[in-house]
Formats: C-alpha cells, sequence, structure tokens
C-alpha cells in the first residue's frame, strides 16, 4: 500500500519533533528512515503507525484518510525498538494475539490460528521455540517473534524501529540480510527507522535522512552517499572532513590554490567536505595544501594517518585514509590534494558547487 | 540439552542489561552476597537484630495468644461466640470487602492514569495518594466527622434526608478507605512505572480494544503486585482502630468493629475475653505475613 504524507508537524511542548514532513512512499518498497536522535523519525512513524497524532498535516494509506482511522483499524504491522513482547505469553500466543483480539465474526478458528502461527513461526526459522517465553529467548530471537507476531494480522505496511538497535554487532548483520531476503519475498510496504547509516544503506531501497524535525534528502543508498544534498547529509553519512575555504570573486581558494571555480558561489566563507579516502598524497609544493604527518595507526585493514594541515585560519588535523603500500612515515611533510570533494555555502548549508581537480 | 539451552538464554538475558531488563532488579540481586564483616560484627548484628525482633514483635503475639487461653478453651469460644463479638467480626468482613473492593478499583485507576497518561497535576496526584500515611488516623475520622457529622458541612441535609453516615457503616467504610487508600496505587505505580506502554501499544496496533488490551496485557502483568497490594490492605482495613474509633460511635452490637470491640472488653477487664478477639486479628496477620512472602517470591520471578 502507498502512503502519502502531506506537510506534518508535530511539536512536544517547546520542541518541534516534526516540522513540515511531505513524503511518498510507495507500495512495496523497503524505506529506511535515517537521522541522529532528536531528527523526527521515529515520531514519524509512530504518526504512520497511529500511535502519535501529528498537529498539523494529513497521511493518506492508499488514497484514504487515515488520521480518521485510530490505530486497530489501519492494519500496521509495529515492531518496537524492545521488541514490547508480551512477557506472560509464550512465543505461540503471542504470535497469536493478534488473530486471537479480533472481533468475533472475523476471527478465524482455533485450527486455522494453530495453522497460521505454525506457518509463521516456520517463516521466521523459531519454530522449536513455540513453548518458550520471551524471558528465556535472546535477542535475535525476540526481534524474529516481534517480527512474526506483526506479520501475523497480514499489515498493510511495516513499521520497524530501530529493530536491531539492541543487538551485538555479529547478529545484527545477519538479521540486516535476513531481512533484505524476508522483505524481498512478501513485498509488504516497509518503513524501518535507524540511526546507523550502514543499517539504512545496506537494507533500504530508499534513504529518508532526516535532521532537526525536517527531511534533508530522500534518495537510493547511492545517491545518498555519493550526491549528498548538503553539508548535513554529507556530514552524517560516511566520515568526512571538513575544511574552510573562501570565495572570492567566483573563485574558490583553498589554502594557497584555486580550486574549480564556479559562477553560482557567493563571496564568503563557504566549507569543503572530502571523504577520508578522497584525499591524495604528494610534493607539498605541487599541491594546494601542506602539512605535517602526526602519526599512522592501522585500523583492520585500512590505513590512517593524522595530518596537521596548515591554513590560513590556523592549524586543522584531519584523518586521512592512506594507501597500505604507502611510504608516509610520521613526521613526513606531505602535499595533500581533495580528489572529490563538495562546496556548501555555510549558514544555509546549500550545496553551490561541486569538482574534481584531476579527473 | 533443552534444559541447557534454557539456561544459556537465560543468562544471555541477564547478562545484556541493555535488552530492557529492569535496572531496579540489579541491588536485589546484588545483597545476597554481603561483605566480609569478622565473625564478631555479624554474631553481634545478628543477636541484636533478633533479640529485638524477639522482644517486640514475638513475645508479643506468644502473649496475646496465652492470655486468650488463660481461663481454658471453653472460655476462649465462648468469648469467640458472644453475640457482641460475632456482630464486630461481621461488620470488620463487610467494611474490610468494601473499602478492599473499593481500593481495588480506585487504586488500579490511579495507578493507570499516572503511569499510562500525561496531564496537568499528575505531580499532585501523587502526593495526594501518600497522603493518608501522612495524616493522623484520628484526623482522618475527624475530617469525615466535620464532613457528615450532625453538625458538620452536609449534617443538616443529611439529617433531613434521613441518611446516617457517622455512627453508622458508611462513616466506617469511607475512614477505613481513606486510611487504606495509598496501598493498592502504591504497589502498582513502580511496577507499571517500570513496564512501561510499549506492550500496551503493541495489543492496540495488533488489533485490540482498550478492554481487551487491559484484560489480556496489563492486567496479566501487574496480577501479582495487585494481590499483594490488595493484601496489605485488607490487613490495614481489619486492624484500623483510630479513624474508625472516632467516626464509629462505639455502638455495641451495631457499629464496633473488632479492633473496637477488644478496646472495649479490656476496659472493662474482660482480658482473656478482648485476648480472644485479639488473637484472631494475631492470626489475620499470620496468614498475611505467609501470603506476603509467598507473593513476593512470585513478584520477583515475574518482573
Amino acid at each position: 500500500m502507498n502512503i502519502d504524507i502531506q506537510k506534518v508537524s508535530r511539536r512536544y511542548g517547546s520542541f518541534m519533533a516534526l516540522r513540515d514532513v511531505s513524503l511518498a512512499i510507495e507500495s512495496g518498497e523497503l524505506l529506511a528512515l535515517l537521522g541522529p536522535s532528536g531528527s523526527g523519525k521515529t515520531t514519524l512513524l509512530r504518526i504512520i503507525a497511529g500511535l502519535d497524532s501529528p498537529d498539523k498535516g494529513e497521511i493518506y494509506f492508499g488514497g484514504t484518510d487515515a488520521l480518521k482511522l485510530d490505530v486497530k483499524k489501519r492494519h500496521v504491522g509495529f515492531v518496537f525498538q524492545h521488541y514490547a513482547l508480551f512477557r506472560h505469553m509464550t512465543v505461540f500466543e503471542n504470535i497469536a494475539f493478534g488473530l486471537r483480539v479480533r472481533p468475533r465474526k472475523e476471527r478465524k478458528s482455533e485450527g486455522e490460528i494453530k495453522k497460521r502461527v505454525d506457518q509463521l513461526l516456520e517463516f521466521v526459522q523459531i519454530g522449536w521455540l513455540a513453548d518458550r517465553y520471551p524471558s528465556q529467548l535472546s535477542g535475535g530471537q525476540r526481534q524474529r517473534v516481534a517480527l512474526a507476531r506483526a506479520l501475523a494480522i497480514e499489515p498493510n505496511v511495516l513499521l520497524l524501529d530501530e529493530p536491531f538497535g539492541a543487538l551485538d554487532a555479529k547478529v545484527r548483520k545477519s538479521l540486516r540480510r535476513w531481512l533484505r531476503a524476508l522483505h524481498e519475498e512478501l513485498h509488504v510496504t516497509s518503513i524501518l527507522v535507524t540511526h546507523d547509516q550502514e543499517e539504512a544503506l545496506e537494507v533500504a531501497n530508499r534513504v529518508v535522512v532526516m535532521g532537526g524535525g525536517r527531511i534533508e534528502q530522500v534518495g537510493t543508498p547511492d545517491q545518498i552517499y555519493d550526491e549528498p544534498a548538503n553539508s548535513f547529509v554529507f556530514d552524517f553519512i560516511g566520515d568526512s572532513i571538513k575544511l574552510p575555504v573562501t570565495v572570492e570573486s567566483g573563485a574558490v581558494w583553498l589554502g594557497t590554490q584555486r580550486l574549480a571555480a564556479n559562477g553560482h558561489l557567493a563571496s564568503g566563507a563557504a566549507d569543503l567536505f572530502v571523504r577520508p579516502h578522497d584525499l591524495s598524497f604528494g610534493e607539498p609544493s605541487a599541491a594546494p595544501l601542506q602539512g605535517a604527518v602526526r602519526s599512522i595507526r592501522r585500523v583492520g585493514s585500512a590505513n590512517f594517518a593524522d595530518v596537521a594541515l596548515e591554513l590560513r585560519e590556523g592549524t586543522i588535523t584531519v584523518e586521512a585514509a592512506v594507501p597500505a603500500e604507502s611510504a608516509l612515515r610520521a613526521g613526513d611533510r606531505v602535499g595533500v590534494t581533495p580528489r572529490r570533494y563538495r562546496i556548501f555555502d555555510r549558514p544555509a548549508g546549500e550545496m553551490k558547487s561541486l569538482g574534481a581537480l584531476r579527473g | 540439552m533443552d534444559v541447557a539451552l534454557v539456561e544459556a538464554a537465560r543468562n544471555d538475558v541477564e547478562d545484556g542489561s541493555f535488552e530492557g531488563e529492569p535496572a531496579s532488579l540489579a541491588p536485589r540481586r546484588r545483597s545476597a552476597s554481603f561483605s566480609k564483616e569478622p565473625l564478631l560484627v555479624r554474631a553481634v548484628l545478628v543477636a541484636v537484630a533478633l533479640g529485638f525482633l524477639g522482644l517486640f514483635v514475638v513475645l508479643p503475639v506468644v502473649a496475646v495468644f496465652a492470655q486468650a487461653f488463660a481461663k481454658g478453651t471453653p472460655a476462649y469460644f465462648a468469648a469467640l461466640s458472644d453475640p457482641d463479638a460475632l456482630s464486630a467480626i461481621r461488620l470488620t468482613l463487610i467494611v474490610a470487602f468494601l473499602s478492599v473492593s473499593l481500593n481495588l478499583f480506585f487504586g488500579l485507576a490511579a495507578a493507570w492514569a499516572i503511569t499510562k497518561f500525561r496531564f496537568p497535576g499528575k505531580t499532585l496526584l501523587i502526593t495526594l495518594i501518600d497522603l493518608p500515611f501522612s495524616v493522623s488516623p484520628v484526623v482522618a475520622g475527624l475530617i469525615f466527622v466535620l464532613l457528615f457529622g450532625l453538625q458538620g458541612l452536609a449534617g443538616p441535609w443529611l439529617s433531613a434526608h434521613g441518611i446516617k453516615i457517622i455512627f453508622a457503616l458508611p462513616g466506617i467504610v469511607l475512614a477505613t478507605l481513606f486510611v487504606t487508600f495509598p496501598f493498592v496505587a502504591r504497589e502498582l505505580i513502580p511496577l507499571m512505572q517500570e513496564q512501561g506502554t510499549a506492550e500496551e501499544e503493541a495489543a492496540i496496533s495488533l488489533g485490540a480494544s482498550g478492554l481487551a488490551t487491559f484484560f489480556r496485557v496489563t492486567l496479566p502483568n501487574i496480577k501479582w503486585a495487585l494481590l499483594y497490594g490488595v493484601l496489605l490492605c485488607n490487613a490495614r482495613a481489619m486492624g484500623e482502630f483510630g479513624a474508625v474509633s472516632v467516626v464509629s460511635g462505639h455502638i455495641r452490637g451495631e457499629t464496633n468493629t473488632m479492633p473496637l470491640h477488644i478496646e472495649i472488653l479490656y476496659n472493662e477487664y474482660q482480658f482473656s475475653a478482648a485476648f480472644a478477639v485479639a488473637s484472631l486479628l494475631g492470626l489475620l496477620a499470620l496468614v498475611t505475613l505467609v501470603l506476603k512472602t509467598a507473593l513476593e517470591r512470585k513478584l520477583e520471578r515475574h518482573s
């Protein structure tokens, strides 16, 4: 079912959790709402579910006004952050709950309920846990029960609030892949809330980056990573290095060197954003930036160098990725060139220019 | 093999406090392992504690039963089967039943409102629930006399309509209600706060109505704490003296509860009869104690 969110706002006291958020969610897609805490992503999810209501705005589920439907009529499958399993019920009863509380005339027979629950238990691969209580399960198993319980009511839309937040790294990775596979099989419209960019970029078809109650960017994972719309997204997604630049009569100055010019930039201070692995090192005289290598560290398969860059504004130490075979040593003087970068205006954070110095 | 798996899963859960495990359990678990004090210190502490308990709790209870049977078993049962005594027992049971049922309802409603909703005046309500703990029962009784007594605010209107509250059953129930109000609510609020609203939200999102959510999700989660609160409430309701004494009027065979009846007998130097009735209250205390311990175990296991 497609969901249309139009100009939704929500305020808690003096805190604006959502400001005029509009978003169209297509039927069958797996969408991730990604943002730091306080960005409004969970509020938006709860409003879609009907567990919270907006102060302003409209929400349509496939054309019908969802705000006129209360929670139980919206048919949403909600997977809660800490699972919220019914602690006094077995796994079987947890999953059967949504089927048992239906109005009498819509309720299935006991045999049909049992068949459906068994099916779901098989589907989430925990058939052998049917008689356990939630307290006897591991985090990953609880997650599967929560998902099966939400799927039992054949929801129009599946909403997942930080579904992997409380799990350790290994379980999280395998469940992520499993959720993707599951979505490909079911094709139910799904919305996932997460603060973990890796999770969002890996699992979702489309990612919505949120910050300060607003949508900053909507796009495929590749678009979000390769073409961040503004400084917030660039900063939030992946590692980034921010360098101050000056715009003077249409030219961008980084250190001593002029970068690719762009006529749209207003004169004044701006920020250049570059990924750590998009910096290259060479002779100090040939590069726009000069600096000294402070130290070199190995983190797993990658090497990182702390480089103190000498800028007009003072010294800035950045962490750059260096190739494993590089001959750089602590104490070396190097020239640093950003290969791919983006420049954003300071106050508005709007994208003004993008370019590459060499290819 | 299966058992081992369950154990492993349990340990998993206990290790990971981030998995929504209530933090309040931690001190309870830790209290099992005491620090290593010298033997002498421990012995002295235990002796002091036990000695104090023996002197002020065990000895009096034993004394009550000894006094009750001082004139022999027939006298004991004669004292209990006295019409005034029977009427006092009956009245106490009626008052306890009424005030416990009403408090069950009000306590549940108050705890529900406080823990599941946000509303203005919530802090005030929490403070007010505790008020009966800090007000002397005699004052509590006087409040009702001032409100409903003949010279009270509503007195003239009540007597004009032939409604009797003070020196009658309604007054006794009201005074008992006031004194016992905190027990159920106080027991439920911390537990319900700790459990949060996630399970209720899950139930509603799965299509359950408000009523179904209450009976299928909320009530099973709080039933042991609720029973615990009811038990304490009942013990207090049956034993309440001060507030009831003010509003009852001490009419023999009519408005005397057990504690009041005991006092009258005692003042009339009928010691063994007084202690015979007192022994019933003592018995109630012992039963309450046993049930309370059993419930505490349940509570610990379920939370």
